[in-house]
Formats: structure tokens, C-alpha cells, sequence
């Protein structure tokens, strides 16, 4: 497995060198992408699979067996926050399509399971997620790694270098404006 | 905004575009704000704004957002809340599932000793760990002994390092039961078989002195090879016991498949588990359970599963009420009997009595009498009573052919009038087949219009020089009726243009009385003049066609159908239930004679549908989902079979939005938002599809608005806005004829009214009673227009007393 090569060069691009960012990024996006494929595939005869339990599962195939320090894995997880959300977004399209082929559930499942999802509309987002980033591309980025990547205030100002203060202040705005953008779309 | 009639409307949200700079100052005032109290922020506001209106409205409009966004975002899309951590020998992987119990993680053995993935359930917080860990100790080694092909097994347990209790379980890869029967619609015999080897995983446990307590659809996973899997034998006991009983009675047990035992906090037996499975195998062969997932009353009867199937059809085709109708409604409903001492007295005698049915034998869940013996003799011989059916076709043939020779005849006939005919049928092809061929294609609105008005004209000249020939007249009369359908028929893709369809349709109607008295063809005139009188409506109307489709049964459940739209715009809810019921049963006899037409399928569900409606206004409203969901069963089928039928979209996004509308008056909010969201999303894509089409623009409009007042009643007012917005645009965009047909009903006063005082409620004051006095001006149009209207005047008062108070 990568995760050894992927541990190192993580090491190395905290050491400064940048180009080390360059082959990590492909070997992470494999990952990813196995892990992510494996978990669609399964969805199909599995209990129930959410997004959320496929990023995890996604996050800890690679993390496995790599002892990484706090700092790096709030690193690793900035890396890789870009590319769950990819990934998130090509599961969401293709769910979308079947959603449309298949018609209409009618809406009968248990009510406490059904009070428990976030119902968070992935390509919405991702639009909406866009149109912030070029208004401010800071701002598009602490959302891509609260949300996407997990990671806490405390990280978030870690991997972006500024204080947790403004880190917070920039995820109010930023929560708000993305709110009314979905509410907007309305899908 | 679309404005069609020059009305201003200010105050709409500010544009969503915006440059970094601008964006820049935004987010710095919001961020300040949020960070004050909420009585500073208005000070602070105008300290910044100034007189920049722009940056105030937006601000404002981001702080009413930013307080309703609750949960939004807040949980991320990933976390490691305990996929990661380490149990024991076992490696917690991907989280599977989540319920009221806790959240299941698949796992796989850290320690490499062997390949074995896992389920492992772990407990929510709350519970006591001690008790639930002292009798899983207890209970672990009978546990673990259950070793049978369709129950999961259990392998380990123990607590976590944070102190909840945790399960570990073979892990199954598979669906639950529910999501398997939709997924692969197994025939009625295939259920019952697979039924049957749940009953044996029931019965063996049983044996062992373990129950279940838990039998439900989810805990019953079908692997890829159809073999079912019991989960969480035993788990519900050892966590109720880990629990006082209250919170026993709201947790853990799943009311819609629990018995009344149970409901009733009672002593739990095997029998209770008789009674889920009875549950279960209710849902599995009528498609939709007995009991809301939260209703916990039992006093009164299920309604029989041949009932609840309504007019779904079995997987082979049958009407699903005819296979269930006899021994599976006894057998589901001996082992739902209140009394424990009536069901099934063991999972094998439940199986067993399935096994006499699919043999064709006699079964135990009622005794054999004469007539029931006489029907199993059927069953058993179908072959031989085919026979005699066949026989009867063959007496009906002789007949086809005969009348074939007539109509040739009348066809040599009539070849002396060549051109005539010609262009007559010309024009008749044109309202007629072409017309309905493009009917439900979307954006032939107009050029339907324009093409019936075109052949109409030539059937108009062929009349008069044709003189009293009474067959032309009669279809002149139809294209006079299609135009009217075309141009405002309630119901239909239309123009909205209401009095121009009364106008055909009187010519219609008159053109008919006219033919009337000529004897030749007069029940044919008076089917046409029904149908005109029933698309016309209106109280004598319909109650004339009534009268002139005796005989005729689909006609006369038109009028019915008709008739009963008149009772309920007077109120008369009752009445047209009972008007309704009879066009229900003239067309289910006719569509069980022609299973296969698609336009009988889809009016059985209108009218069923409509049904549900009257029914939720008499606030029965158990029975308006029981009809509801029966309608949207076959409008499932017709859209599969007719993907791009507009009509279809439209049916189904309506039956969505009325069950949504069920949902509310039950108390479901969160089910009711979700049903609503689709509503939009469908009538979003229906209104761009189609745009002249006023029902579509009307449809989106009232998705909208209903959308909006749910979020209203939810306290999520800023986000209700930007429907009312949309739904606003909508009534305003079409042009003048449009926005008037709204007006007129005062549906865009009563929205700008629930605009303005929405936008009162977010702060926004300046635009909330600008909203208002429009509004009011609105309703004082309507009151000079129809004077003494008392919901008019009262409404005049209720702004008026609004804007008082919003100005104080």
C-alpha cells in the first residue's frame, strides 16, 4: 500500500519542499478513488451507505498504520479535503441521475432515522461553494476543509495560517452566505 | 423580478453577485453583529450603513440567514466521531447505519488472527452501561449458541474506552427486507417463501427460550442470493433492561410492528414476536404497513392487507386485492390477533399454515365452509375452467366479424362525398388524434390553440354548406368543446383563459340543443352534449349530464366526477365523497376489464386521489394516505411506462404534495419540508418545460408558496421569503391576462400580505409594509369589483390592523 510513500511526502512537503505536494496529490486521489468506488459498488447490497461513512472510510485507509502527528494530519486531511469533496460531488451526479430514472419515493421510512441525516445538497453546495471562492478564496477554502476535509477551527487555522479567531468570524460569514445561496436553489 | 403590470415591489433580496469588495464590507458588518448582542446590531448598523441602503439590506438579509441556519454545514460531510477506534481485537471501519439505539460501524479483526468482518453496534450514551453489561455477561453464552443459517450471529461484546456498551455481530452484507421486496419485486409466492425462512430463524431461536422483541423489516437483511438474515437477536432485551421504562417505551421498540403487549408495557412472549412477524408479512404482501411508523394505538382492527393493497397489482399482473383477498388475509391477520392466545401458537405453525396456502390446501386461519371449499376447487383446476372460457371468446368473435361487414358498408357509402369528407377529416384529425398525440408534449400549448381555432374554421364553413347534416354538427360541437378544453379547462395543460372556454363551450352546447330533437343519432347527441356540459361545469350542467349518461358508464362517472367538483367548491365535502365513491367503482370495474389501459390507470388514481383530498378535509386522515399512496402507485407505473408524459410529472408531483400536506396536519414537519422540496424541484422543471402553460406556472406558484409557509410555521422566515419570492415572480411574469386571473382570486394580495408580514418578522420593515399596502390596495380592487364579499372586507381589516401596528 501507498500509505508509507504517502506519510513520507507528507513529511517532506511540511519540510518545505513543495514539489513533494505534486506526487502526493495523485497517490491520495487513488486512494480516494479505490476506496470511494469500492464503497458505491457495495452501497448497492449493503445496509445503508452515506457520504459520510464513505469519506471515513476513505480517510482511514489512508491514515492506517501511518503514525502522523497532530499538525501533519490536519495537513494531510487539507490535502485531501479538495479531493472528498470531488469525489463527494461525482457520487452526488451520479446518485442524481438514478434519482431521476427511478422517480418518486414516497416518504415512509422510520421517522428517528430520517430526523438524523443532514440533508446537505452536495452539488448545490459545490456551485454555491464556487461563486464564494471567487468573491474570496480564503473563505471558500476554510468551508472546503470545515466541511469536507472535518477538520476543527483549531486545524482550519493550522493548515490556512491565520488565528482561530478569524478562522471562526470567516465560517459565520461564509455559513450564512452559503445558507441563502441553497436556500435559493431550492433543490 | 418579472413585473408585468408595473407593480413595484421593493425590498426583493439584494443580488447575489457581488464584487470581492463589496462582499469584503459585507462579511466584516455581519461578522461585528454577530459578535453584539442582538440589540446592539441595529446601532450598529446604522452607524455603518449610513445611508447605504444596498449594504444594510444585505447585511440584514444575511443575519435573518444566519440565524436560521442551525445545524447547516456544522456537521462535516467527514468525521472520525469513532470509525478508528480500536475494540478490542476489532478495527472499527465505515459507518453503516445509525438508529435510536446508536450507530453500527463495520469492522474487521485488527489482531490478523483471521479474515472476519464485523457489525459492531455501539449504544448511544445515556444507558446503564452496568446492567445492560451484567446481562449481556449473563446472556452472552445462549447468544452466541444461536447458530442458524438466517440469524446473524453474535461474537463478542463489551464496552468501549468511553464507556459505552457495544455488540459485535457477523456482519451481513445485504438489504433490509423492505428495500429487497422493492428493489426486486419478488412474486407474492417468492415472499412467502422467504417469509417462511424467517419464521424458521424465529422458531429456532424460540426453542432456545430467546425472543426477539424487536421483528421489523430492518432487522431482517436479504443477502444477494435471497437468503434472509435475523439481526439483533436478544439485543433489544438486554438494552431495555438496561433502561427504566419510559424511556424503554419511547426507544426501543419500533411502535409500527410492536404488539399491544408490548405497547402496553405487558410481559414480552414468543407471541410478541408472532405478532411482528405478522406485521411483517402484512407489509410484505400489501406493500405498505398496517401502522404509521409511530402510531402505538391498537384498539381498533387493521384494515384487511387485501383492502390496503388498494389497486396495486401483484408482480404476475393480478390485482394485488384478489390474490390477497381469503387465506393471506386470515393468515396475517390470525397472527395479528390482540389476543395472544389467538395467533399462531409458534413460528412453525405460522410457516405451516403459509406452506397449506401454497399448496392449495385448506388453511387453519379460518374454517372451510362450503363456498370457500368451491373456490379452492377452482384454483386447483384452472386449467379445466380455462377451457370453458375460451369456448365463450369464440361466441364473441362471431360477432366482431359481423359488425366489421357493417361499418365496410357505410364506408362504400359514403365514398360519394370524396372531397367533402376529405377535408372534414382533415379537420377532424387534426382535434382529434393529433391534437391528443401531442397534448402532453411540453410547449404545444399554443400551437394547440392556434391549431384547433384553424380546424375549427374549416368545420364551421363545412357546417353551414353541409346544412342539418347532424354528424357534422356533432363534431362540430367537439371542436368547439376541445377548443374550450384548450383555452381554460380546469385540469388540463390551458391558456388560463377561463371566460373565452365558457364562450366555446356555450357554442358547444348550443350547437347540440340544436341537433337534439332529430331522432337518428340522439344518443350520440347526447353523449356529446354530456361531455360538453361536463367540461363546462357548473351546478345544472352537471347535473343534466348526469341524467344524459345513463347507460354510459364511463361518461357517467365523468359526470360524476364533474358533479362532485361542484359539491365540494360548495362545501358539500360529504356529497361529493359519496359522488366520488361511485366514479371510483365505474372505473375500477372498467379498468379490471382493461387492465392494461393506461388512461383508465391514471383517471382510477386522479379520482382516488381526489377522494384523499375531500378526506383530509374531513380530517380523516389516515384513509386520505391510504388513497393517496394507492394513487401514487399507479402514477409510479404510468410515468415508468411514459417517461416524458408531462401529465405523469404533474400527477405525481401533486399526490407528493398532498401527502406533505397530511404530514403537516399529523405533526410530521421535517417529512413535509422534504415531500415540498420535490414538489418544487419537479414543478420547476415542469414550468421550464412549458412556460405559457398557466397550470405549470400556477402549480409552481402554489409549490412555492405552500414550501413557504411550512418554513413560516417552522420559524425558518428568511428562507420562506425567497419562495414567496419566486412564487410573486411567477404571478407577475406571464403578462397582464395571467397576473389578472391571480389577482382576481386574490391569490397574489393574500401572498403579498404573507410576504409583508414575513419580511416584518426578519426586521425588514421598510419593504414588509410597503408589501402590505399593496396588499391592501389589492384587496380594495377586489372589494370594488365584487362589493359585500365578507372574506374580502375582512381581509381589508386584517392588513389594515398589520400595517397599524408594523408603523408604530
Amino acid at each position: 500500500m501507498a500509505d508509507h510513500a504517502i506519510t513520507e511526502l507528507l513529511t517532506r512537503w511540511r519540510g518545505g519542499e513543495a514539489a513533494a505536494l505534486d506526487e502526493l496529490m495523485p497517490l491520495v486521489y487513488d486512494e480516494l478513488r479505490r476506496v470511494a468506488d469500492r464503497c458505491l459498488r457495495w452501497e448497492n447490497h449493503a445496509h445503508t451507505l452515506q457520504s459520510t461513512a464513505l469519506a471515513n472510510e476513505a480517510y482511514l485507509r489512508l491514515v492506517k498504520g501511518a503514525n502522523v502527528d497532530w499538525e501533519s494530519r490536519a495537513h494531510f486531511f487539507g490535502v485531501a479535503s479538495r479531493l472528498i469533496r470531488q469525489i463527494l460531488v461525482d457520487h452526488a451526479r451520479a446518485r442524481g441521475a438514478e434519482k431521476r430514472n427511478i422517480g418518486i419515493r414516497v416518504p415512509l421510512e422510520d421517522a428517528a432515522d430520517a430526523a438524523s441525516e443532514v440533508g446537505v445538497d452536495v452539488l448545490g453546495l459545490d456551485d454555491a461553494l464556487a461563486s464564494l471562492a471567487q468573491m474570496d478564496a480564503e473563505q471558500g477554502r476554510i468551508v472546503e476543509l470545515r466541511f469536507f476535509g472535518g477538520l476543527t477551527i483549531e486545524e482550519c487555522a493550522v493548515v490556512t495560517g491565520v488565528s482561530p479567531r478569524t478562522v471562526k468570524r470567516e465560517w459565520a460569514t461564509a455559513r450564512a452566505w452559503l445558507y441563502r445561496e441553497l436556500s435559493r436553489k431550492w433543490k | 423580478m418579472g413585473n408585468g403590470a408595473g407593480v413595484a415591489v421593493s425590498g426583493v433580496e439584494p443580488q447575489m453577485e457581488m464584487s470581492p469588495e463589496t462582499w469584503r464590507r459585507v462579511k466584516v458588518l455581519v461578522a461585528e453583529c454577530l459578535e453584539m448582542e442582538k440589540e446592539e446590531r441595529t446601532a450598529h448598523l446604522n452607524r455603518v450603513c449610513g445611508e447605504d441602503s444596498e449594504l444594510r439590506a444585505e447585511a440584514e438579509s444575511l443575519l435573518a440567514f444566519h440565524a436560521e441556519a442551525g445545524e447547516f454545514l456544522e456537521k462535516p460531510a467527514v468525521s472520525l466521531p469513532d470509525g478508528g477506534m480500536r475494540l478490542g481485537p476489532w478495527q472499527l471501519e465505515a459507518e453503516v447505519g445509525h438508529g435510536g439505539m446508536g450507530r453500527i460501524y463495520r469492522a474487521s479483526r485488527a489482531d490478523g488472527l483471521y479474515e472476519q468482518n464485523a457489525a459492531v453496534k455501539v449504544l448511544r450514551r445515556g444507558m446503564d452501561t452496568d446492567l445492560i453489561l451484567r446481562h449481556f455477561q449473563a446472556e452472552r453464552q445462549i447468544l452466541a449458541s444461536l447458530n442458524h443459517p438466517n440469524v446473524a450471529r453474535l461474537l463478542d461484546g463489551g464496552v468501549t474506552p468511553d464507556g459505552r456498551p457495544f455488540f459485535v455481530m457477523e456482519f451481513i452484507e445485504g438489504r433490509p427486507l423492505d428495500r429487497y421486496v422493492e428493489d426486486r419485486k419478488p412474486s407474492i409466492g417468492e415472499r412467502l417463501r422467504l417469509f417462511q425462512l424467517v419464521c424458521g430463524a424465529v422458531q429456532y431461536a424460540h426453542q432456545r427460550l430467546v425472543v426477539h422483541r424487536d421483528i421489523k423489516p430492518a432487522n431482517i437483511l436479504v443477502t444477494e442470493d435471497g437468503v434472509p438474515k435475523l439481526v439483533d437477536f436478544g439485543i433489544a432485551k438486554l438494552v431495555n433492561d438496561g433502561n427504566d421504562v419510559t424511556v424503554v417505551s419511547e426507544r426501543m421498540l419500533t411502535p409500527a410492528y410492536a404488539s399491544p403487549e408490548q405497547l402496553e408495557g405487558e410481559a414480552v412472549t414468543t407471541a410478541s414476536d408472532i405478532y411482528s412477524l405478522g406485521v411483517v408479512l402484512y407489509q410484505l404482501l400489501a406493500g405498505q404497513a398496517p401502522f404509521s411508523p409511530g402510531e402505538r394505538d391498537r384498539s381498533g382492527e387493521p384494515v384487511v392487507p387485501s383492502t390496503a393493497a388498494g389497486e396495486t397489482r401483484a408482480p404476475t399482473g393480478e390485482p394485488l386485492r384478489e390474490v390477497l383477498r381469503g387465506d393471506l388475509d386470515n393468515i396475517v391477520l390470525k397472527a395479528m390477533e390482540r389476543d395472544p392466545g389467538k395467533r399462531y401458537g409458534s413460528a412453525k405453525e405460522f410457516s405451516d399454515d403459509i406452506q397449506r396456502y401454497l399448496e392449495g390446501r385448506p388453511v387453519a386461519a379460518r374454517k372451510p365452509t362450503f363456498s370457500y371449499r368451491a373456490a379452492r376447487f377452482v384454483r386447483r383446476n384452472r386449467l379445466l375452467v380455462a377451457a370453458g372460457v375460451v369456448v365463450a371468446l369464440a361466441l364473441a368473435g362471431g360477432f366482431a366479424t359481423t359488425f366489421w361487414q357493417y361499418r365496410q358498408a357505410q364506408a362504400e357509402r359514403r365514398q360519394a362525398q370524396q372531397r367533402f369528407d376529405k377535408l372534414r377529416k382533415l379537420a377532424n384529425s387534426v382535434i382529434n388524434e393529433f391534437h391528443d398525440s401531442i397534448v402532453d408534449v411540453p410547449g404545444t400549448t399554443a400551437a394547440r390553440a392556434l391549431m384547433l381555432t384553424r380546424a375549427l374554421e374549416y368545420l364551421d364553413g363545412l357546417a353551414a354548406e353541409a346544412g342539418d347534416d347532424v354528424a357534422l354538427r356533432i363534431e362540430l360541437a367537439a371542436a368547439y368543446r376541445r377548443v374550450g378544453d384548450v383555452q381554460g379547462q380546469a385540469g388540463g395543460a390551458n391558456l388560463g383563459n377561463r371566460k373565452a372556454a365558457e364562450v366555446s363551450y356555450a357554442k358547444a352546447i348550443s350547437t347540440l340543443e340544436e341537433v337534439k330533437g332529430k331522432a337518428a343519432e340522439s344518443n350520440q347527441v347526447r353523449a356529446a352534449l354530456a361531455k360538453a356540459l361536463i367540461n363546462s361545469g357548473g351546478d345544472e350542467h352537471t347535473l343534466r349530464a348526469i341524467d344524459l349518461a345513463a347507460g354510459q358508464p364511463e361518461l357517467l362517472a365523468d359526470a360524476y366526477y364533474a358533479r362532485a367538483d361542484v359539491l365540494t367548491e360548495r362545501g358539500d365535502y360529504e356529497g361529493s365523497l359519496a359522488m366520488r365513491q361511485q366514479d371510483l367503482a365505474i372505473r375500477q370495474q372498467l379498468l379490471a376489464a382493461n387492465p392494461g389501459d393506461r388512461r383508465l390507470r391514471g383517471n382510477v388514481a386522479l379520482v382516488a386521489k381526489r377522494m384523499g383530498g375531500l378526506l383530509i378535509r374531513l380530517g380523516r386522515l389516515d384513509e386520505a394516505y391510504t388513497k393517496y399512496a394507492a394513487a401514487m402507485e399507479l402514477e409510479k407505473k404510468i410515468l415508468a411506462e411514459e417517461p416524458l408524459s408531462l401529465g405523469a410529472r404533474t400527477a405525481i408531483s401533486y399526490s407528493i404534495s398532498d401527502i406533505a400536506y397530511i404530514r403537516i396536519q399529523q405533526g410530521r414537519l421535517a417529512e413535509a419540508l422534504e415531500g415540498y422540496r420535490e414538489v418544487v424541484a419537479l414543478r420547476e422543471d415542469l414550468f421550464k418545460k412549458d412556460e405559457k402553460n398557466f397550470r405549470a406556472r400556477a402549480g409552481l406558484a402554489s409549490a412555492c408558496w405552500r414550501t413557504a409557509d411550512l418554513l413560516i410555521r417552522m420559524g425558518r422566515t428568511a428562507q420562506a421569503i425567497l419562495l414567496l419570492d419566486r412564487a410573486m415572480d411567477l404571478m407577475m411574469g406571464g403578462g397582464a391576462s395571467v397576473m389578472e386571473s391571480f389577482s382576481e382570486k386574490g391569490d397574489l394580495g393574500q401572498l403579498r400580505r404573507v410576504s409583508g408580514q414575513a419580511r416584518l418578522t426578519i426586521g425588514q420593515r421598510a419593504e414588509g409594509i410597503a408589501l402590505l399596502e399593496q396588499a391592501r390596495q389589492d384587496f380594495l380592487a377586489l372589494q370594488k369589483r365584487a362589493p359585500g364579499r365578507k372574506e374580502i372586507s375582512e381581509q381589508v381589516e386584517e392588513i389594515r390592523k398589520a400595517l397599524e401596528a408594523a408603523r408604530k
